[in-house]
């Protein structure tokens, strides 16, 4: 069956409002180490706060990508923990792990610069933060993957142990900058 | 100023069976898309995806699953990826096509589905190539997807 979108699609009909896109932050040709959203001013207007993009950073020595990490409020810490299930080339079972006391929370990979990687491969990630605003430690659940010289895909679920209410979500990658062409977004979803 | 997004672009619910789905000229004007597909198969069947008309090598993933006694990953390439899996009893899955008309870039695309009867699934893949996506083809391996089933395409700002 086939179903031609059209002009209906393209003017953006639909039904409004418990969704919305906050901000955007695309990397230009300047390499940036990390990417800062504040969000303390909508914590009387979201429940929820997704983050979601692409992104790829200038290091070159793991053949899996570099890694994306979070960070809430600028805090560097040992206040966060997570788990992984990950995904790799030529692996016929999945890996995963569980890490406490961590300065930065690890969302997943992205591709990098590695030697072979094609200058238009990039990682993607979609990072669900709850809660932000409640009286409570946070959770951060996260999925992402790429397709590069390997490929990877990592499910992960992180915990910073604040009942803060959360001000910024920092990006940035664990062994390089973003690079041209890095974006990422961040989306607020309002309770009902 | 905040944009509402997360637009209903197109929903199609089946009211004869089909072997193959199609959105097409999907519009450039949104920054991801979202394809959620809820239903049966007269058969299990994984749901093949095409971009566009490419039929070329193009198509590359990685993935795991589960099925409550044997974990299993693995990795290829080839001339589709799959998108999800249906059978007889309910199934679900949730595609993320990423910057999807962005002309500079592969495209990336994130997936979880399963279905309580046989496995949880995720995947990542990629379309090895900067043309923009404007058509989604979704097609059956095996039989056709079931009357009812349901298949949602939304447009995500950014």
């Amino acid at each position: 069956m086939l179903i031609p979108l059209g002009i209906l699609a393209a003017s953006g009909v639909g039904v409004a409002g418990s969704y919305e896109l906050i901000e955007t932050y695309t990397v230009g040709s300047t390499p940036q180490a990390s990417i800062t959203f504040t969000v303390s001013s909508y914590n009387t207007t979201y429940q929820h706060l997704q983050i979601r993009g692409v992104g790829k950073t200038n290091a070159t020595g793991d053949i899996n990508g570099d890694v994306l990490r979070v960070r809430l409020n600028g805090v560097s810490t040992s206040s966060y923990a997570a788990h992984g299930l990950y995904a790799l080339t030529g692996q016929s079972t999945p890996f995963s792990y569980g890490v406490t006391s961590q300065t930065s929370m690890r969302a997943a990979r992205i591709s990098s610069n590695y030697s072979g990687t094609n200058s238009a491969t990039f990682g993607a990630t979609v990072i669900d933060i709850l809660d932000p605003y409640e009286a409570k430690n946070k959770t951060i659940r996260a999925l992402g993957g790429h397709n590069s010289v390997n490929a990877w895909l990592e499910l992960s679920s992180g915990l910073y142990l604040s009942t803060d209410s959360v001000t910024s979500v920092t990006l940035f990658g664990e062994s390089g900058s973003f690079i041209q062409g890095t974006r990422y977004s961040i989306y607020g979803l309002k309770a009902s | 100023m905040p944009t509402a997004t997360y637009i209903p672009l197109a929903t199609i619910t089946l009211s004869s069976t089909d072997s193959e789905i199609v959105f097409a000229s999907i519009p450039n004007t949104y920054r991801d898309l979202v394809l959620i597909a809820q239903g049966t198969a007269s058969t299990a069947t994984g749901l093949v995806f095409k971009a566009n008309t490419d039929t070329g090598t193009n198509y590359s993933e990685v993935y795991a699953l589960g099925d409550g006694s044997s974990p299993a990953s693995g990795s290829s390439s080839g001339t589709s990826f799959q998108i999800g899996r249906f059978d007889t009893n309910p199934a679900m899955s949730i595609t993320h096509f990423m910057d999807y008309s962005a002309t500079d870039k592969h495209k990336t695309v994130l997936v979880r589905y399963g279905s309580a009867s046989v496995a949880t699934y995720m995947r990542a893949a990629r379309w090895a190539s900067t043309t923009a996506l404007n058509q989604i083809t979704i097609t059956t391996q095996s039989g056709t997807f079931s009357v009812g089933s349901t298949f949602s395409l939304y447009g995500i700002a950014g």
